[in-house]
């Protein structure tokens, strides 16, 4: 069941990918374990970053959610040093309908629209709702730092 | 080697494509030229010896290696990467778009939201539990994915929730006090986990099944066999029947049970074993009176049903919520209702329960109620008058609203996520749908099993 639904994500994602994300999995034997790379959102200090993450898929996919790291630091509010990341369509908001191009894309627009009320570093959500600017300017640093090819 | 196409997507949605590519002989190096090349013709901010970089499958391509050594295929869409930082052109529809998709995921997670949240309700899983042992039909039940997930939660996590709910059930308290054998089984996890394997395979229940019944002829040949197979009877199936029987009498007195130790079953055999199949001839009952007590008893399997597609009426729900969201309201209602008053002085624990505004609203879940009606029928054939005859639920939604249609209609919003799960048959999915009762995990289960559904 899930590596069916693995494939046909695959096949679909191969066939028309989000235009800002890309994802397949690490080696032909083992479909349950994906590389993805997000490219950072024009409209936010992210823009012009590459971004890395890992996707593991349960067993039980996709009744259970997969999980989702990012391999490259981010400087986020929602993204902690190891790069798990707080979003809750991962976890308790879940629904089997979605896919990880939707997932993918979900990261996408929390990258440009931090979510500080529900934060997993909460020094980075205080800076981002006191101090916008400083939460860019690291923010971009990083992204030059870490995320730039 | 014949040539293939490759499409090339920029972040900014522009798409170029290089025909009659020969992906075996050309390296990414190549490939790289050949795009910013073709970037630079369109794009001013980009000359053809900026720096671009291809992603393919979540990874970006080395240079040294072949596009095909890659996995590119023809029509794949490899993504580029321009790394000058100068792009500040970088229109702003993709992020439009982008929000625009989040949205939409957004929407969708919300329309999932009955599958997600549905695992936190374990009263009805236990229902379903005791009612399994009652007839093939339960097989489906507890085949059902989250049912069984549920289930296998509460027997692993939260073994003494299981052993509060035996208990508060004055009846079942009783007999478990009288019998500690019985009540070692009827709270040992493993006992019940084993109980639920043999439940949600067919073959193996059978075989349970045959293996009982021989066993008791057997016995019954041999001298005193017949009387020492009485006294079991008398002391374990007896009392849990008593005891089940009382419980429910409290609230439906025409409930009424024929027992004849003569007949070979309901089976009396594990229980005083502690082996699988014994405690749960007696258990549908007991089950019986948590499940309904659960949703407030609705007056039988049908209204449950109809309150169910009730519920999947947006403005419903939203009353409800706002009902739900007051607890004193709740609570007076409740104590409006003589019955229920009575079933909750009786069961503080029940109080608690439904009091609990969050608890309630996944009793309103049109999928779990689903469930809970398939419980119900169950038990209605278990038991005849099995109803608890217009419970809390009967007075909360007095006049009952026959929503019936067309199963498209009626199960919209589920069909809609079959196929976006990649299910694309209508037709098998409203069948799968109806043999399921709308869940829509389950029908999952039944299309995949069945070789000429599935993904197209």
């Amino acid at each position: 069941m899930a590596s069916k639904r693995i494939i046909k994500e695959l096949l679909d994602l191969q066939k028309d990918p989000p235009t800002s994300c890309s994802a397949g999995p690490r080696s032909d034997d083992d479909i349950f374990h994906w590389d993805a790379t997000i490219i950072g959102p024009s409209d936010s200090p992210y823009q012009g970053g590459l971004f890395f993450v890992a996707i593991h898929f349960p067993p039980d996919y996709p009744f259970k959610p997969p999980k989702v790291n990012f391999k490259t630091k981010v400087y986020h509010p929602n993204v902690n040093s190891q790069g798990s990341i707080c979003l809750d369509i991962l976890k308790e908001q879940w629904s089997p309908a979605l896919t990880i191009s939707k997932v993918l894309l979900s990261i996408c627009s929390l990258l440009t629209d931090p979510n500080p009320d529900d934060p997993l570093v909460p020094e980075i959500a205080h800076i981002y709702k006191t101090d916008r600017n400083r939460y860019n300017d690291l923010a971009k640093e990083w992204t030059r730092k870490y995320a730039t090819l | 080697m014949s040539t293939i196409a490759l499409h090339f997507k920029r972040a900014n949605g522009a798409k170029i494509t290089l025909e009659d590519v020969d992906a075996t002989t050309l390296t990414v190096r190549d490939a790289r030229a050949r795009v910013a090349a073709r970037l630079a013709e369109s794009d001013a901010t980009i000359d053809a010896s900026a720096n671009v970089r291809l992603i393919f499958k979540g990874r970006v391509l080395r240079d040294e290696a072949t596009l095909a050594a890659c996995g590119c295929a023809n029509e794949s869409v490899v993504h580029v990467v321009t790394s000058t930082t100068t792009t500040t052109t970088t229109t702003t529809t993709t992020a439009a778009t982008a929000t625009a998709t989040a949205a939409a995921t957004a929407a969708t997670a919300i329309g999932g939201r009955g599958t997600a949240t549905a695992s936190d309700a374990p009263f009805g899983g236990f229902g379903g539990g005791g009612a399994a042992l009652g007839g093939s039909g339960a097989l489906d039940l507890m085949n059902n994915p989250f049912v069984r997930s549920q289930m296998e939660a509460l027997l692993s996590e939260r073994p003494e929730t299981l052993r509060e709910m035996m208990e508060s059930q004055p009846g079942m308290r009783e007999a478990m006090a009288a019998n500690p054998e019985l009540a070692s089984a009827l709270t040992d996890p493993e006992t019940l986990r084993r109980m639920m394997n043999t439940m949600t395979n067919p073959s193996l229940m059978a075989e349970q099944m045959r293996n009982n019944d021989r066993a008791m002829s057997n016995i019954e040949m041999m001298p005193g066999g017949f009387n020492a197979l009485r006294r079991m009877y008398t002391d374990v199936q007896a009392p849990m029947e008593r005891a089940a029987e009382r419980d429910m009498d409290a609230a439906a007195p025409t409930a009424t049970r024929t027992v004849n130790p003569d007949e070979p079953l309901p089976n009396p055999w594990g229980g005083a074993g502690g082996g699988a199949g014994g405690g749960g001839a007696a258990m549908p009952p007991a089950g019986g009176g948590f499940s309904m007590g659960g949703i407030g008893g609705g007056a039988g399997a049908s209204q449950i049903e109809q309150m169910a597609e009730m519920m999947q009426n947006p403005q419903m729900r939203a009353a409800m919520d706002s009902v739900m969201s007051n607890p004193q309201m709740l609570e007076s209602m409740l104590n409006m209702h003589p019955q229920a008053r009575q079933m909750m002085e009786a069961n503080p624990q029940m109080r608690e329960t439904l009091s609990n505004p969050e608890f309630l609203r996944q009793m309103m879940n049109p999928e779990n109620l689903r469930a809970m009606a398939q419980m119900q029928q169950l038990f209605g054939d278990a038991m005849p008058g099995g109803g608890l005859g217009g419970g809390l639920g009967g007075s909360m939604f007095a006049p009952p609203v026959a929503p019936a249609g067309p199963p498209e209609e009626v199960y919209a919003s589920q069909l809609s996520q079959l196929n976006d799960m990649g299910f694309f048959s209508q037709e098998e999915n409203i069948r799968a749908l109806q043999a399921t009762g709308g869940n829509v995990h389950a029908a999952v289960e039944r299309l995949l099993s069945n070789p000429g559904g599935g993904f197209a």
